[in-house]
This record gives C-alpha cells, sequence and structure tokens, in this order.
C-alpha cells in the first residue's frame, strides 16, 4: 500500500494522463458532449483507472465513479460505482480547465441531468434528488426492501435481481480525487450543486487563483 | 505527397479532415470544446500539419490555407499559410461539430481574437479588418510603401529582419474541410460567419446541415433505398 504522499503522486499523474488521453493534442479549457455514446466513452475512461476520480451528488457526498454503460431505460445511462448502479439521463456532459500545464486537480466534469420523473415503487430521499429501488429485469422495478430481504411477494429474487438508485435531479460534479476541491472543501455544497456551467466554473476558478500553491495533503 | 487529380482530392480529404479531428479527441468527439493559450496554437499547428486539407476563412472576406501557427511578439500569434503569413491576438480556438460520425465535413473550428492596436500606418482604402504594413522587426512597423519600395529607397536600407506582414486587427475566422459543402458555397468568401456571434453561426451551420441532408434524401431514388 502507497503512503499518503505516495498516493498523491501518482493520483495526480493518473489524472493528467487520463485528460491527456482524451485531449493529446491540446487541452481545451472546455469541451462538451451531448450524445449518449461520447458521454458513455469518456465515463468510462475517466472510470478506468482506479481510485483517480470522486464523483459528487446533488444531495451531497459522492463515489468513486468506476464507469458507465447505456441503460435500459431509454435515453438514460447507468453510472457504475464498483457494483452500485445509479440512472440518470445525461443532457451534457463538460470538461473545464484553467490552461494550468502541470497541475490538472482543478480540471473537472459536470453532469448536467435531464430530470427525471420519480417511480411510485422507489423509496426517495427528503429533497428528492434520489430513490432507490430493487430492480427484477431490466425496466421491472419493485420496492427497495425486496431486495433488502432478497425476496418479493413471498418469492426469491430472480438471479439477476440488483438494486438501484435513480438519481431525479441536479447536477453532479467529477473531480481529481486527491484534489482541492475534494479534500478541502469537503463537500459539493448545497449552493454549487445549483449552479449554471458557467457561475461553477467561475467559482472552481476562483477557488484555484485562492490556492495558488496547493499540492494536496 | 504525390499530386491528386480532383477525383482522388475530393474522395481523400474528407478521410484526412476526418483524421485530423479524431487524433484531437480519441475518446470521443464532443459537440464544442474551446482552447486558449498555447493548447490553441498546438490545435492549430495540428490542423496545419496535414497538407492540403483545410481552409480558412477569413473576417474581411476571402480566405487561404492553413498551415500552423507560432507565438509571436506581445501575445500575438503569427498563422502560416501555404505562402504568407498573418498577425493576429488569439482569444480562443473553438471546435464544433453535429454528432454524425459518418460525416465530418460540418465539423469546423473558429479562431476568435482580441482587438489590435492600429499602427497608424493604414492607408486609406485598407480593410478596416486588416493592415498590410511593413515589420521593421517584431512590434516595429512602417507603411507597407517601406517594403514595396526597398530596391528604390536610396535613403537606407530595410534592416534585415524587415518583411510585408498582415495584421488582423479584430474578428473571427472558421475553418472548414478543405472540399467541404461550406468551402463550395460561393458566398462563404464574403466571411458570413464574421457578422455572426459564434452561437449563432454554429445555429447556421447545423440548419444548413440538416437541409443539405434533405436535399440528399430527396435526391435518392425510392429504389435505391434499402
Amino acid at each position: 500500500m502507497s503512503s499518503g504522499t505516495d498516493f498523491q503522486k501518482q493520483n495526480s499523474e493518473d489524472w493528467k494522463k487520463l485528460i491527456k488521453q482524451l485531449f493529446p493534442k491540446g487541452v481545451p479549457f472546455r469541451a462538451r458532449w451531448v450524445d449518449q455514446a461520447s458521454i458513455v466513452a469518456v465515463l468510462s475512461h475517466l472510470g478506468s483507472v482506479e481510485s483517480v476520480n470522486y464523483l459528487f451528488f446533488p444531495r451531497g457526498g459522492g463515489l468513486v465513479l468506476t464507469g458507465a454503460s447505456p441503460s435500459h431505460e431509454e435515453g438514460c445511462i447507468e453510472l457504475h460505482f464498483g457494483n452500485s448502479r445509479y440512472i440518470c439521463q445525461v443532457a451534457a456532459l463538460t470538461f473545464e480547465s484553467f490552461g494550468d500545464q502541470d497541475d490538472k486537480q482543478w480540471a473537472y466534469f459536470r453532469l448536467q441531468l435531464e430530470p427525471l420523473e420519480g417511480l411510485d415503487v422507489a423509496s426517495k430521499d427528503a429533497e428528492g434528488y434520489q430513490e432507490q429501488m430493487t430492480e427484477l429485469h431490466p425496466g421491472r422495478y419493485v420496492t427497495p426492501m425486496a431486495w433488502e430481504e432478497r425476496e418479493y411477494r413471498g418469492e426469491r429474487l430472480p438471479e439477476k435481481a440488483r438494486p438501484l438508485t435513480r438519481l431525479l435531479k441536479g447536477n453532479l460534479v467529477l473531480f481529481q480525487k486527491m484534489s482541492f476541491f475534494n479534500l478541502v472543501t469537503d463537500s459539493y455544497s448545497q449552493d454549487q450543486k445549483d449552479l449554471s456551467e458557467d457561475q461553477l466554473r467561475e467559482l472552481i476558478g476562483r477557488m484555484r487563483e485562492a490556492n495558488p500553491g496547493f499540492a494536496g495533503l | 505527397m504525390k499530386p491528386q487529380n480532383i477525383d482522388e482530392f475530393r474522395e481523400q480529404n474528407p478521410k484526412d479532415w476526418k483524421r485530423v479531428i479524431d487524433q484531437l479527441f480519441p475518446g470521443a468527439i464532443p459537440f464544442h470544446a474551446r482552447w486558449e493559450g498555447p493548447a490553441a496554437l498546438a490545435v492549430l499547428n495540428h490542423i496545419g500539419s496535414v497538407q492540403n486539407v483545410n481552409h480558412l476563412f477569413f473576417a474581411s472576406g476571402g480566405g487561404l490555407d492553413l498551415t500552423g501557427a507560432a507565438a509571436a511578439h506581445d501575445g500575438q500569434t503569427e498563422l502560416h499559410f501555404t505562402d504568407s503569413r498573418r498577425l493576429c491576438k488569439i482569444k480562443s480556438v473553438c471546435f464544433e461539430s453535429f454528432g454524425d460520425e459518418t460525416d465530418y465535413q460540418w465539423s469546423y473550428f473558429r479562431i476568435d481574437t482580441e482587438p489590435l492596436l492600429p499602427s497608424g500606418y493604414a492607408v486609406e482604402g485598407d480593410d478596416v479588418l486588416q493592415e498590410e504594413l511593413t515589420e521593421l522587426s517584431p512590434g516595429e512597423y512602417g507603411p507597407r510603401s517601406l517594403w514595396d519600395d526597398r530596391y528604390e529607397d536610396e535613403g537606407g536600407q530595410l534592416p534585415a529582419t524587415a518583411r510585408l506582414v498582415v495584421r488582423l486587427m479584430s474578428g473571427s475566422m472558421v475553418i472548414f474541410q478543405k472540399s467541404s459543402a461550406y468551402n463550395r458555397t460561393r458566398t462563404t468568401y464574403l466571411a458570413p460567419h464574421a457578422k455572426l456571434t459564434a452561437d449563432d453561426f454554429r445555429e447556421q451551420i447545423g440548419r444548413a446541415r440538416m437541409l443539405s441532408q434533405e436535399h440528399l434524401q430527396q435526391q435518392t431514388p425510392p429504389n435505391a433505398q434499402s
């Protein structure tokens, strides 16, 4: 296992490499993908190296993204977090950076979600950002309790049954795991998640300027 | 490179253009990307790296094939063309595409520039969007006539660094695939892009693309459809 400093260094290198692989001829200040195939390809790329990223949810908290795939739900994709799957509809995936050559910790991705209608069988969080359910087969959803109890209406769950989360609204951001944003600001706060693409970029740009020498913990 | 006839060019050019774009974005082609600073120059050099693949349209009308770009004095950029060069101050280089994986001819680049200060040597009749001058040394200018009369001037020779330059004073440029419908349309030489905002121009190109596809479909005889 690597020490904290080694991990910090490795993490920065991995993150830089992932970005460079997306844009080998020149890293743009902004890039936007809106078609599902490209969005899945880019997110899968970001999840292809272990523990390099951290994705923040609008309701608070976050997870390391490990991949993405098209969903059974039309127009939606599945975000992979290890064994957990989250369904969402992404209207646009944006990459933002600030022209730093050697330090890409301020470069980030933003997923703008298309609102999804909640399902009656699902259990929602208080603010309606996400809901949980059990999927018996593709597209057949039942109460999340079914997964907890490993049975539904007295029957054992089908082999392919799985727990699922659906993201209903808001926007997600994805940063380098050992970045200032993740380590110091702690979370994607209430006032950040409702910002527009441009407003968020401005805020992150201000944080970057206020912390010029930040090189991790 | 082996000279191509027009049919070979029309076949090869879209492939070259596609490769140039694919190499910029090996992961997935975005609908929009924007570069500034050194990365913007790197992208322009990449676009210019393949001979005869692109055509750049100036804000003042007309166009040339871009062959590269280099940093110049005072944050300016020297754009290189097959037989000439022009100076400008680049704000950003943008890429725009429409999610079409088989036809890249509507994908284009846009260069937005910052205004340059007039040199004071422009002559009446010069376009407000560009100045043709004699550059004595980087950033030091004289009227164009100095260059034109360089063999007649008995008073003193021009310095070795002197050359003829065109300064692009403001406005935007767009770069398209050389064999694209955009380049084959005569009116695009009148620089319609320079009269529109980046967003409005993108919308126009998107509309032109849709119309051309509908047009193609109408031309396809029913028995040719699968």
